[in-house]
């Protein structure tokens, strides 16, 4: 999202508007209402006396409502100050919009309000690819609502606009209005969205709230998330933000329980297997519910059977989950789409941390079976080369993923001179997800599964895994693990930040790790904010390319969690600084990516053009860098505290860690640590 | 047997007997078939049972979970078959298939979908 538009959420519903309040959709302008990946509004135009007003200031404090600020504009340069306009929006499925017109002047006016409105009912994937409707659209007007509609077969959605006592035509609502000297006049418009599968969404729609359930909602994100305490005041703001909005992130997927974050506004407002359960990860010290939801969804989700359309296979963790129209007459497949291989090993692995974390056993044994189907998928389905490695290659070549790792943009995995890589592709970080999962449900098998058959043989294959790796991925001219391997047995020999998620793993030999380090500490990865995306220098190298070249936090906060696994904590503190020093440049929220740039170059970290904002796991970054500045590791029933912290920080403390040991004081203090547990505070579970 | 009406399809899904991916599921799913009826389908830990008419009321919140699918007739023949990438996700979304009742629970309906060929052979 840039900074001409604001942007409000809640649940599946997300208004997209300029900072006057005004939505007018163009294929430059994703402006919208939308629910569910649909847009039930593309218009909404406010004028006064057939002009729209100028623009005095927008509030948007609260992730689901914004007011604006108006003046009639005069036709010039100047604004007419006798009027001012109050424009207040609170987000529902819908919203709702309250105009309040002041006449500051001492004589009576007469003035005309109107809003222009217009729906195109374009899903997601049309406004992406500016692609035409198929179904017809209509319109009609019943007492005080424009209805405006849109039929395909049984698919129907339609937008009720409901304007007391207006004008109401075809193309909007009309208010001839007459102010008093120094009078006022108000209207309260709504807008409702109406589906024909609307019966299935009566969950969601009676998890509704109101403004004040909302405003506690919120103020009972922050009262549950453990306290921050810092010398360092732009963290304390981008910690709150991004606990405000993983709380506005929540999205309820059709047919499944609970709420699970989404990916990211505007256009990811939907369930991705990767972006939960990363996001889950880097939450769980301070909001281990996302994690425990996520699993249950995912796992309900899970593949089985092999069905090329979709992508599916038995026991494969899915990618994305759509609803829009495409969706719906099976245009593209994401009903559930299953084109991602790093989904099923993160699955695991969110699995054990979550155990780590909570001591939530019943959950462990619950999703035993899922388990068992993943840990098959990985040694079955994933391995689509037979070589020990799992890669992917599309099954459906039209409409499917052509990458399936998290960097999924088609030029993404190239060699060093640009070309690109041939299929299948095994990307390196999804191997060493592999090795990590392995690892953990071996503990999860010998200790609740009541399997130590299971442990042995997952212990086993791990190990072989980590040994062909280190053999196979390494490029002793670069001194450094490949990108990937492709289908014709290639090392794939870019430099990227992938090998930073390796160290996260655990697969790298301790030989090899101050290698993999230098690399990611050197000019030509760390920007001086965070570690590109792929290094300066490489043929495919693009400061501004979206996996290319940019910035990612979310890869970074892995990164530095990473480093720290290898004992490297002074670079794990330079990553984190960097990044945690860029959220003051948005606002203290993070956005998904930013350009590559060196930081000497430009002083400030430069927007990527299309980023999300709020993107989930960007907002979950902070809360790993946080983890991973105080060394929180959770062994056995305790949890340790080892800290260490960047030169732009004296102390840093979270309060009240809840976790299997109760509640937990964690503290860091510049240059000595200090560890202290208060044990006045343990609770006993 | 070609499952090219809805019984035909109920007769289907009760010679399947046994699934073992449903391993660990008990509910049932009551589908209400316009102009045509209700069958029942029920799971207890993989066994299948088929019935016509509407599944018995729960007795408290901690029975287990009851479906209800209303679809036309066509719908379901589709969505038995899978024609063009049907699924359970796609014909709710569409607004050919109204669920109700433990909507979580619909989806382990799709384990079941669709048919396997030799249960779904056209004449």
């Amino acid at each position: 999202m840039n900074a001409d538009t604001v942007a409000i959420l809640e649940g599946n519903t997300f208004v997209v508007s300029d900072r006057g309040g005004d939505i007018d959709a163009s294929p430059a302008m994703p402006h919208g209402l939308f629910v569910d990946d649909t847009r039930f509004l593309s218009r909404w135009l406010l004028t006064v006396d057939r002009r729209r007003p100028a623009i005095l200031s927008t509030d948007d404090v609260e992730y689901f409502e914004a007011q604006f600020f108006l003046a009639p504009s005069s036709g010039t340069v100047y604004i007419d100050a006798a009027l001012s306009l109050m424009r207040k929006r609170t987000v529902a499925r819908g919203f709702i919009e309250s105009l309040v017109v002041s006449n500051h002047s001492s004589r009576p006016v007469e003035i005309e309000i109107r809003i222009q409105a217009a729906a195109d009912f374009a899903d997601l994937f049309e406004v992406k690819d500016a692609l035409h409707k198929k179904g017809t659209t209509y319109w009609r007007i019943e007492s005080e609502h424009l209805v405006l509609g849109y039929r395909r077969e049984e698919y129907v959605r339609e937008t009720w606009i409901v304007a007391p006592d207006a004008r109401i035509d075809e193309g909007g609502v009309t208010y001839q209005v007459r102010l008093e000297p120094h009078g006022e006049w108000s209207i309260r418009l709504e807008v409702r969205v109406v589906s024909s599968s609307e019966a299935v969404r009566r969950g969601a729609t009676d998890r509704l709230a109101t403004r004040e359930e909302r405003q506690k909602r919120v103020a009972h994100a922050l009262a549950e998330a453990p306290q921050l305490l810092t010398d360092w005041p732009d963290l304390l703001q981008t910690y709150q933000r991004s606990i405000v909005d993983l709380a506005a992130l929540r999205y309820f997927p059709l047919l499944a329980p609970g709420s699970l974050p989404a990916a990211g506004l505007p256009w990811f407002m939907a369930v991705f297997g990767r972006d939960s359960l990363i996001t889950s990860l880097q939450a769980l010290p301070f909001a281990p519910s996302l994690a425990e939801t996520t699993l249950r969804v995912l796992a309900a989700r899970q593949g089985t059977r092999v069905d090329p359309f979709r992508d599916e296979e038995p026991g494969k963790i899915l990618h994305e989950s759509r609803i829009g129209e495409m969706t719906a007459f099976a245009e593209r497949p994401h009903s559930p789409y299953f084109g991602s291989a790093d989904a099923t090993p993160l699955f695991l692995v969110l699995l054990d941390e979550y155990e780590l974390w909570t001591g939530n056993v019943d959950l462990i044994r619950q999703l035993e079976q899922p388990a068992r189907a993943a840990l098959e998928w990985l040694d079955e389905y994933g391995d689509r080369m037979r070589n020990g490695y799992i890669s992917y290659q599309r099954r459906n070549e039209e409409t499917g993923l052509e990458n399936q790792c998290w960097k999924d943009s088609w030029n993404s995995i190239v060699f060093r001179d640009g070309s690109l890589a041939g299929l299948p592709r095994a990307c390196c970080e999804i191997q060493g997800y592999a090795y990590d999962a392995r690892m953990r449900c071996a503990r999860l098998a010998r200790r609740f599964w009541n399997d130590a058959a299971l442990a042995a043989r997952l212990e086993e294959r791990a190990g072989d895994l980590k040994e062909r790796f280190n053999r196979d991925f390494w490029m002793p001219d670069r001194e450094c693990f490949a990108l990937a391997i492709d289908g014709d047995r290639r090392q794939v020999d870019s430099i990227t930040s992938n090998i930073g998620h390796l160290l996260w793993s655990g697969i790298v030999d301790s030989d090899k790790a101050p290698h993999v380090v230098q690399h990611l500490m050197s000019r030509s990865l760390f920007s001086g904010w965070g570690v590109r995306t792929m290094a300066e220098g490489e043929g495919g190298y693009n400061p501004i390319g979206y996996h290319v070249g940019t910035v990612w936090p979310h890869d970074n906060s892995i990164i530095a969690l990473g480093l720290t696994r290898y004992g490297y904590r002074d670079e794990a503190a330079r990553i984190a600084s960097g990044i945690l020093q860029a959220a003051r440049y948005f606002k203290h929220r993070l956005p998904e990516v930013f350009a590559g740039y060196p930081r000497e170059r430009t002083q400030f970290p430069v927007e990527y053009p299309t980023a999300c904002s709020p993107q989930a796991w960007a907002s979950g970054a902070p809360l790993l860098f946080i983890r991973t500045l105080l060394g929180l590791e959770p062994r056995g029933d305790r949890l340790t505290v080892d800290a260490s912290l960047p030169p732009e920080m004296e102390w840093l403390e979270v309060r009240g860690l809840r976790g299997r040991w109760g509640v937990i004081d964690a503290v860091g203090r510049r240059p000595t640590v200090r560890v202290h547990h208060d044990e006045a505070r343990r609770t006993i579970r | 047997m070609p499952v090219g009406n809805a019984p035909a399809c109920f007769e289907a899904l009760a010679r399947r007997g046994y699934e073992p991916r449903l391993a660990d599921a008990v509910g049932t799913w009551e589908f209400d078939i316009e102009d045509l009826g209700t069958w029942t389908v029920a799971v207890d830990h993989g066994a299948l049972r088929v019935t016509d008419g509407a599944a018995p009321r729960p007795a408290d919140d901690n029975s287990a979970p009851i479906t209800r699918l209303r679809m036309r007739e066509d719908e379901l023949v589709r969505l038995a078959h899978g024609d063009r990438h049907e699924n359970l996700f796609t014909g709710v979304v569409r607004g050919a298939i109204v669920v109700e009742g433990n909507v979580s629970f619909a989806q382990r309906l799709q384990t079941l979908l669709p048919l396997p060929d030799e249960q779904t052979a056209r004449p």
